[in-house]
């Protein structure tokens, strides 16, 4: 079973939809608690890295969602700003801690203000051979982008794919062992993206 | 590399789809799901969702559309109509809209959207634009009249109340199919940090390509689709050929 956590920052509700368009049976993680049956995390979100960890904080998520993924060893899939706060700390509104699974800070977008937009908005293409959630996905396929943050990764075993703005490169995946995050939103992301959802549906737990 | 969008719009009543000249003479096109179905499958960037009589009809866009079109399509929907509380940019989000676009109420109280961009985070919020010239430059249209707002202050307003992204529209290009006004999108286009959708006049793909020229970050169209061969893809072709990066239809 896989199980959504849902700590209320954002909308959820297109990754339950394309859940249940791969039928994909899924539960709600509303309260930590609820994360013992999971077998295998996915944990999405938009909004501010700085409220959303206030969150984690407030209602001990923090504790059980490492629990689960460093002493139980279920994979964990982190999606935009649920990729974001798999990293140690955050400078979006205060800085503020994540949940430090993977080495690394969120800053905003290294890029030059004054000659491109922010947020990066769009489909822009992903350099990713040899993460296995790009599996069966063609190399460079386009992926719906919507951001100001990027993650900056510290750990040199995590794998990274990135996309370019400008001629900057931007963290678009990441994965360590059993973890897993993409910057872009799967769920909107026609079908490359509903075919991210399904390998990690598929990946052995 | 980031990809230019081609955006088409949507315009509905409530329930059909229609598609105006100037915001005023309409003329019905079907069924607002069909229609996001068939661009579905077409593999557009993005759909424009607006219901242009809910504000004057003190209503917000109807839930069950923007749901429907959610469990089965799976791309960016940006949907605007008579939104006017934080309960209502939160009840269309979570039946499956990403973005939201804010019109009427953004000129009858401007800090509300301050308040949204605060609440839902600004890569949520769109402010939308409408505007006709008149003698005295372009002014903001709002509610069948021309406003005293001018157009320019507005979006520049709008960027200062924090939205992460702005939509022009041109009411006097508006179903016209008579091309883009490039003098309306050269005097906004240099002013604006976050990504500008430019929609009004477009009746053949290579109209898209000045408009992207002069800094416009996505076209948005309606009638070309409604009511010429030409398909999203056709435009993005044409973008291509121009040098423009573009996310062909079968990209997967």
């Amino acid at each position: 079973m896989i199980t959504v956590v849902d700590i209320g920052v954002g909308n959820i509700g297109s990754v339950k939809r394309a859940l249940s368009f791969l039928g994909a049976e899924y539960e709600l993680a509303q309260e930590p608690a609820a994360l013992k049956q999971a077998s295998k995390i996915l944990f999405p979100g938009v909004g501010s890295f700085c409220v959303a960890s206030g969150l984690l904080d407030k209602q001990e998520w923090k504790q059980a969602i490492r629990h689960e993924v460093l002493v139980e060893k279920k994979p964990l899939f982190g999606i935009c700003l649920g990729m974001q706060l798999l990293f140690s700390r955050g400078f979006e509104g205060d800085e503020s801690s994540g949940l430090d699974l993977l080495q690394g800070s969120v800053v905003g977008l290294k890029i030059d203000r004054e000659k491109f937009k922010i947020p990066h908005m769009g489909w822009n293409s992903v350099d990713a051979s040899g993460l296995s959630l790009f599996n069966k996905i063609p190399d460079n396929s386009d992926f719906y982008f919507v951001h100001s943050f990027e993650v900056s990764p510290e750990d040199p075993e995590i794998k990274v794919a990135y996309t370019t703005y400008g001629d900057h490169k931007i963290p678009a995946a990441v994965q360590k062992g059993h973890i897993y995050g993409v910057q872009f939103h799967p769920e909107r992301s026609q079908k490359v993206g509903l075919q991210i959802l399904k390998n990690y549906l598929e990946l052995p737990c | 590399m980031l990809k230019t969008r081609v955006i088409p719009v949507v315009l509905i009543d409530g329930y059909s789809v229609l598609k105006t000249i100037q915001f005023t003479e309409r003329r019905n096109q079907g069924n607002p799901i069909t229609m996001a179905r068939i661009y579905n499958t077409r593999n557009v960037d993005e759909l424009i969702l607006l219901d242009i009589d809910a504000s004057e009809q003190a209503r917000s866009i109807d839930l069950f559309t923007i749901e429907e079109i959610a469990s089965e399509c799976f791309m960016p929907l940006t949907v605007g109509g008579g939104l006017r509380s934080i309960e209502d940019i939160r009840s269309v989000l979570e039946r499956g809209a990403d973005k939201v676009v804010l019109n009427t109420i953004a000129i009858e109280k401007p800090e509300f959207v301050a308040d949204a961009v605060r609440v839902f985070g600004a890569q949520c919020i769109v402010g939308s634009v409408d505007t006709k010239k008149s003698e005295n430059g372009y002014k903001v249209f709002s509610k069948g009249k021309v406003t005293d707002i001018d157009a320019k202050d507005w979006i520049l307003r709008l960027q200062e109340l924090g939205v992460g992204e702005l939509m022009l529209n041109s009411v006097d290009k508006d179903g016209t199919m008579l091309g883009v006004d490039l003098e309306l999108i050269e005097m906004i286009a240099p002013l604006v940090k976050v990504p500008l959708i430019y929609c009004g006049g477009v009746a053949n793909p290579i109209d898209m390509v000045a408009p992207i020229q002069k800094g416009v970050s996505a076209v948005a169209a309606a009638s070309i689709f409604h009511f010429t061969r030409w398909t999203p893809d056709c435009c993005k072709r044409e973008l291509q050929k121009n040098n423009i990066p573009v996310r062909l239809m079968e990209s997967r």
